[in-house]
């Protein structure tokens, strides 16, 4: 019991700690901030662009699979740029603290490397997830009224549930950087969801490798999920239950991989006195 | 009852350095070969050595950071790898000074990071940061609302100071805590660990490179070089290995590099120890000599200095001082 308070002591700590950085940094960097919010809408118009070059935006519905194409579109670019954030949180965070020469500080607190990392990296995700998708809420609103709010809503809770294992993934990876001393291959990350995602097409034109690593990739299955959810009227709700399904048991899969990388991790900045 | 609060007991470190891409060279660095020192409760504990000599290895080790590959090392009886959360409870720590901090964030922002991740909210945590900005003088020079990025290198020390004391442990551990500082933040630096000593009995350990500091605050000094501390004691007892031998700075300017300076003055002075220093066109080169000696050894230094060109600006004889011990210490004859 009085191990459960401890901890619970210690995530408030680190909870607190990365929420004032997060927003005191939000507040001194406005223009990231605003670039946050209007992040998602770039992608769309891109996107509805190259999409009525190539054929119209009913083509593109059929093809996809989606009733409401521009609907669709915004709302995928919504979660697609709250998962690239999220990933490039958790992973650029470690990196930034490693460069800013912050992780020996962080070793040193009483929460220690792997608190941090964890529990701190999972706030500012959170809140970077929540501040794309709620940046897309006025054009939802115009588009589908008070359904689509209640849409986004529900696809909010599935990015959600989708980060749990992006946060064993992206720690897992931040580790791994911090193991190989070199951190500029992190930045390949963002395209290469991007690629994989099937957001933007049909996950049936990439070649079969690709195919296979976009399965095992989370952000696959929370696009599935906004595909099922921006159809009219109601989604099938038993493919709904059983892509969240698949996202908790990769979850499992993740996080039973990131605890012992998070572990080795810390043992080889203390051994090789990389880091700090 | 331990009245040691750090004790080092044979800490052995290597680092494997790998170079080349597809060749892979292995190379080995032995930065600790057996250091083993104490420090006493309360004390102020000079760790005092060259560059390379193991200073940053030892610190990182007695703070959690790196962990040995053989020996042993207390921290209030707490075991700096066995016992780690217990260590970090009581230690404050500063790597170097001139990095560790957010950059966008406000030396404010900064400090009250680190407070609630050590625990500290509320009024508890704003009373401790305007007493550290006080005790610092970061209030004076503006650090509060300032971005870490606009701060002078005075200002990132004494921000790095106050983020070791937040959670007001009873053991500093510092590493070059004045390194490149100004004389006034230098100075304000030394005094308050002097006070924090005395008054709080807080035992603080640093490392340096300079001497006259080392000799000013420390309580205890231990020389540390190539790995292993070669003397240990107050600052009186190491001066004792110097009696009987006198200080002879030589001031010139020549116009040729260091290391041709120096091997010019070990072919002089044979195992006479020294060393040579460069600033602003000038070498300063300390040369001890043995009492009775001085004469010959002047005669001969600037007889050879002016046949290679050397305009020689000052000769003068000086009182021992730790750096001395040194050169007593390290050099050919003395070591050990
Ligand atoms: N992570 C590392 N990997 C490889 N070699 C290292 C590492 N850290 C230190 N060394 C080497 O160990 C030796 C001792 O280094 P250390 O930093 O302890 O010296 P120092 O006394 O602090 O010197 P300085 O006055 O320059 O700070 C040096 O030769 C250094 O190059
Ligand atoms: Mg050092």
């Amino acid at each position: 019991m009085s191990f459960l308070k401890q901890e619970y002591s210690m995530f408030l700590w680190v909870v607190r700690a990365e929420l004032h950085a997060y927003f005191s940094w939000l507040r001194n960097n406005r223009l990231f901030a605003f670039m946050m919010l209007v992040w998602p809408y770039l992608f769309a118009f891109f996107m509805i662009g190259l999409g009525v070059l190539l054929g119209s935006l009913s083509v593109y519905a059929e093809r996809m699979g989606v009733s409401n194409p521009l609907f669709y579109i915004i709302v995928a670019s919504g979660v697609l740029v709250s998962s690239l954030n999220i990933m490039d949180t958790i992973v650029w965070s470690l990196v930034d603290y490693k460069w800013l020469g912050i992780l020996p500080y962080i070793i040193v607190s009483p929460p220690g490397f792997r608190r941090v990392s964890v529990y701190g990296l999972t706030i500012p995700s959170i809140i970077s997830g929540f501040i794309s998708l709620t940046s897309i809420l006025p054009a939802v609103l115009f588009l589908e009224g008070w359904l689509g709010c209640f849409k986004l809503f529900i696809i909010l809770l599935i990015v959600y549930i989708g980060m749990l294992p992006l946060i064993g993934l992206g720690v897992f990876l931040a580790s791994i950087t911090l193991m190989l001393k070199e951190e500029s291959f992190v930045s390949f990350l963002s395209p290469f969801m991007l690629l994989v995602s099937g957001v933007y097409y049909p996950l049936s034109v990439l070649p079969w490798f690709l195919r296979i690593i976009a399965r095992i990739f989370p952000v696959t299955y929370v696009v599935e999920a906004v595909k099922l959810v921006s159809v009219l009227g109601y989604p099938d709700i038993s493919r709904l239950l059983q892509i969240v399904g698949l996202l908790f048991i990769l979850m499992i899969v993740y996080n039973l991989l990131f605890f012992p990388a998070v572990k080795r991790a810390e043992y080889f900045v203390k051994k090789k006195g990389v880091a700090v | 009852m331990v009245s040691d609060a750090i004790i080092a007991d044979n800490l052995w470190k290597s680092f494997i350095e790998t170079r080349g891409f597809f060749k892979r060279k292995k190379s080995i660095v032995e930065a600790l070969r057996g250091v083993s020192f104490r420090v006493h409760r309360g004390e102020v504990y000079g760790l005092l050595g060259p560059n390379g000599a193991g200073k940053t290895t030892t610190i990182k080790i007695l703070s959690t950071l790196l962990l040995p590959d053989k020996g042993k090392a207390l921290i209030l009886g707490h075991d700096v790898v066995e016992e780690a959360e217990k260590v970090r409870r009581v230690i404050g720590v500063s790597l170097s000074v001139e990095r560790g901090f957010f950059w966008k964030l406000t030396g404010y922002e900064n400090l009250r990071y680190f407070g609630l991740l050590h625990g500290l909210h509320g009024d508890v945590l704003e009373e401790r940061i305007n007493y550290l900005f006080k005790i610092l003088g970061l209030e004076e020079l503006g650090a509060r609302d300032k971005f870490y990025e606009d701060f002078s290198l005075g200002m990132k020390a004494r921000l790095s100071i106050a983020r070791a004391l937040l959670h007001d442990p009873p053991v500093l551990i510092l590493d070059e805590p004045t390194l490149g500082l100004d004389p006034a933040s230098s100075r304000h630096i030394r005094e308050l660990l002097v006070k924090l000593s005395r008054e709080e009995d807080k035992t603080v350990l640093i490392t340096s490179h300079n001497m006259f500091e080392v000799e000013m605050i420390c309580d205890r000094v231990g020389i540390i070089n190539k790995g292993r501390i070669i003397a240990e004691g107050t600052v009186q007892e190491l001066k004792k290995i110097v009696i009987g031998s006198v200080p002879v700075v030589f001031v010139f300017h020549l116009k040729r590099d260091k290391s041709f300076v120096e091997s010019f003055f070990s072919e002089i002075l044979g195992s006479i120890g020294f060393v040579v220093e460069l600033s602003e066109d000038y070498y300063r080169v300390r040369v001890l000599v043995r009492r009775g000696e001085e004469d010959v050894i002047v005669h001969r230094v600037l007889e050879k200095l002016r046949s290679v060109g050397g305009r020689v600006k000052e000769v003068r004889i000086e009182e021992p001082s730790l750096e001395d011990v040194f050169i007593k210490l390290t050099s050919g004859s003395g070591g050990g």
